[in-house]
């Protein structure tokens, strides 16, 4: 939580002290039972949102036990199982399921008398699945005064509303006690009660990060995708806007949610300790509410962090270097990167390899990111699988020396098995160093790191080469590779780097998908959390074979292929293995 | 094809008539008994299903087949489920949680049988976890597969959303192998589950 969203916990909770009364009475008589007199505490700390915030979020009481509840008449739950946030989410905004419609809690929903707005029916209606008994509800619009702290604690432990409405059995009737349910109050008064930055009545502003190092070839395929899709989408929106609203004639019911898309370009130079520096002073000059695509050449780690401090979402990056753990709440990303690729050629070597006989494992890096990240990966997977007998080396030696490095590695009684964690410059030297893979059972090497060489260029070895591949075979197609290739060529965008503006436009055209979906609560939290919804839904382009999301996953695609170079297979690869999850 | 796997020879909704009109019942009600639970709403059905015999993995990471887990000599209960399932889900297993509790001595022959719909994310490993935070005892089985493979399942037992965060609660239960299923589509109190059961079972 920010210091800002504390402040302004604070100063609501001053209104509503003296309701908070008969709590503080309770505190007082515990804490007189407890002889402990220091533990007493001022008034004013009485209720706590950031305690509420964990029994929301967590389940968890400030003593450290699972909060309890009973749901469906006579199921007890604790904490750990079911919590506020599991239905409600961490924004407060709910969900819409085919078998539960979970509604909106956030500061302005609890607190003010509902009254039906024509957009959230639309979306009700017509863009969310809902169970039928919520169809007939949303037909029949029901009307509940704002609650009060003690019509809301009812509700909670009760499940009987201020209209004497019994909510469904699915909530929960909560068993907290008054201190705790303070916590809990305090901490729901502070769902969306201010406003997201990077919104304005007219605006939504995102960024696009680039750092230092990138391709200006990426750079450009990127953003030539990104502006042609903002240029598009603002047209469509001016055009809307003309129209309705203004019209005894015709009647809009998005005038509200209408916003003109603009998109800062974040470029990040030098070197990666002086990035946070660098994103928040843009931040500062004008806030954004999420970032969008971006490219990063080396560690993510940085914007990573930016966004977690800010809580902005960082929507699909392109990074080879996510971070993996522990899982962030903001950044989506398309795939655990080199991280992936290293485990997954864990569980192949594991599998393909005779236990009883073990063939020698040489892994080859740089002492880089690029290296070190898979090479930590690999060595850790296989130990969990029992597979110790792994040697590193690590590359240090300038090209000319590349073939004295080679032969040393041949000097073993059993020929080894190579794993390559190297970018193109090594292994076009490599290639050029060895004629033939003679000395070598295998050899692996990253697809990702080869970074658009020429698989030609692997024609000595290639009988050896084995590649981690993440991607969906070249074979496959998925239609809705055509649609994105046809809106290219339609707006007249070279396809250069077509798995960079694919992934670009999957970017775009779900943050767009999932902003519908907000109607006019521009919620950061719930972008993300309908992201996660939504992400499944046939936006996929086709680099990945398949995209997905859920409550907390944060990496869209989940396994890789182990390919081989085939001059007769399409796109001269070869799938050696079956999709692999490791 | 059709006919087996959608035989339905009996639909009717427990609880509370029609589910649109269940609604104005429900809140008709409620000014009156303010305590009493809610009534719960949830259509019963019986159906033949033809499950495919694929290979899954269990929570512990053993190879299972499809047909040997279903296969259990004795009377069992199915749910779909994922672990990072928002409101669904946790419910379900909660029911099925309690239900281990409410069966009482039952339960040494009932087996419990949870599939999970998201595959690529939940690992045995996340399913192990998942089983510890709902209390799960030997005779409840956690099953993941490859998408391919579980979505095949979910069709035979005509489950399929397409997309996970669609798919319905559901809880089916049959009394021996080869028996017709019953289809629970709703939530229930793990007392109106154990009814089912006992239901079941008395025929």
């Amino acid at each position: 939580m920010t210091a800002e969203k504390q402040t302004h916990a604070r100063r609501r909770l001053l209104p509503w002290i003296g309701l908070a009364a008969v709590g503080i009475a309770a505190a007082l008589l515990v804490i007189s039972a407890t002889k402990d007199s220091a533990s007493a505490r001022p008034a004013q700390a009485a209720t706590d949102a950031e305690l509420g915030q964990r029994i929301y979020r967590e389940g968890i009481l400030p003593s450290g036990e699972l909060v309890r509840a009973t749901v469906q008449g006579d199921v007890a739950v604790e904490g750990s199982q079911l919590n506020c946030a599991s239905c409600h989410r961490r924004s407060g905004f709910g969900a819409s399921e085919e078998a539960a419609y979970v509604p909106p809690i956030t500061a302005p929903a609890l607190y003010q008398a509902r009254q039906e707005q024509r957009g959230d029916l639309f979306r009700q209606l017509f863009q969310e699945v809902q169970p039928n008994t919520t169809r007939a509800r949303v037909r029949d619009p029901r009307v509940r005064p704002a609650y009060t702290d003690s019509t809301l604690a009812a509700a909670i432990r009760t499940g009987t509303d201020p209209t004497g409405r019994v909510l469904d059995p699915m909530m929960p009737r909560y068993a907290l006690s008054d201190e705790d349910m303070g916590h809990l109050i305090a901490y729901l008064k502070t769902l969306w009660a201010t406003p997201s930055p990077g919104v304005t009545d007219s605006t939504l502003h995102f960024a696009t990060v680039v750092t230092e190092g990138v391709d200006p070839g990426e750079r450009e395929a990127m953003h030539a995708v990104l502006d042609a899709y903002v240029k598009r989408k603002n047209t469509d929106t001016r055009r809307l806007m003309q129209r309705p609203g203004f019209s005894p004639l015709y009647k809009d019911d998005f005038t509200e949610a209408y916003r003109t898309w603009v998109l800062h370009r974040w470029d990040l130079n030098g070197p990666a300790q002086t990035w946070p520096d660098q994103l928040d002073a843009y931040y500062r000059k004008q806030p954004v509410f999420a970032l969008l695509s971006g490219i990063g050449a080396g560690t993510w780690k940085p914007i990573h962090d930016f966004c977690e401090q800010n809580e902005v979402p960082c929507l699909f990056p392109h990074t080879d270097l996510p971070v993996v753990s522990p899982p962030g709440a903001y950044t989506l990303y398309f795939s655990r990167g080199l991280t992936l690729e290293a485990e997954a050629l864990a569980r192949y070597l594991y599998i393909t390899l005779d236990e009883a006989d073990p063939t020698p494992i040489i892994q080859v890096y740089r002492d880089d990111e690029q290296g070190r990240v898979p090479a930590q990966a690999l060595r850790q997977r296989l130990a969990d699988y029992g597979v110790t007998h792994l040697e590193d080396r690590l590359l240090e030696a300038s090209a000319h020396r590349m073939p004295a490095f080679w032969d040393r590695l041949r000097q073993h009684e059993k020929p080894p098995i190579l794993v390559l964690w190297l970018g193109a410059d090594d292994l076009e030297t490599l290639a050029a160093a060895l004629t033939a893979p003679d000395g070598f059972r295998h050899v692996y090497l990253s697809h990702t790191l080869l970074r658009g060489m020429a698989l030609s260029k692997l024609h000595n070895l290639a009988d050896a080469v084995y590649l981690t591949y993440p991607f969906a075979l070249p074979w496959q197609e998925i239609p809705r590779a055509y649609r994105v290739r046809a809106w290219m060529r339609s707006r007249r965008i070279e396809r250069t780097h077509e798995p960079i503006q694919f992934n670009t436009y999957f970017a775009l055209s779900a943050t767009d998908h999932a902003l519908v979906h907000l109607v006019d609560h521009f919620s950061r939290d719930y972008l993300v959390e309908i992201l996660e919804h939504e992400t499944e839904n046939a936006l996929n382009p086709g680099v990945f074979p398949h995209l997905s999301l859920g409550p907390g996953q944060r990496f869209a695609s989940k396994g890789s292929y182990i390919v081989q170079l085939s001059e007769a297979a399409p796109g001269g690869l070869e799938a050696a293995s079956d999709w692999i999850i490791p | 094809m059709l006919g087996m796997r959608a035989l339905v020879v009996n639909l009717c909704v427990a609880a509370f008539g029609v589910m649109g009109f269940g609604v104005m019942g429900v809140y008709g009600q409620a000014s009156h008994h303010e305590h009493e639970p809610a009534p719960e709403r949830y259509a019963r059905a019986v159906a033949a299903y033809a499950p495919p015999d694929v290979a899954l993995v269990d929570q512990h990471g053993a190879a299972v087949s499809l047909h040997a887990v279903l296969g259990h000599d004795g009377p069992l209960m199915l749910q779909f489920i994922f672990t990072t399932c928002p409101a669904v889900c946790p419910v379900l297993s909660s029911i099925f949680s309690a239900a281990q509790e409410q069966l009482g001595p039952d339960l040494a022959r009932v087996r419990l049988v949870s599939i999970s719909i998201d595959p690529e994310h939940d690992t045995p490993a996340r399913l192990h976890a998942y089983a510890r935070q709902f209390k799960a005892g030997p005779q409840w089985h956690f099953l993941t597969g490859t998408r391919a493979d579980v979505a095949a399942v979910q069709k035979a037992f005509d489950a399929y959303r397409g997309n996970k965060m669609r798919h319905p609660p559901l809880t089916f239960l049959r009394a021996a192998p080869g028996a017709l299923w019953v289809r629970l589509d709703g939530f229930m109190s793990a007392q109106s589950l154990v009814a089912e059961y006992h239901r079941l079972m008395d025929r």
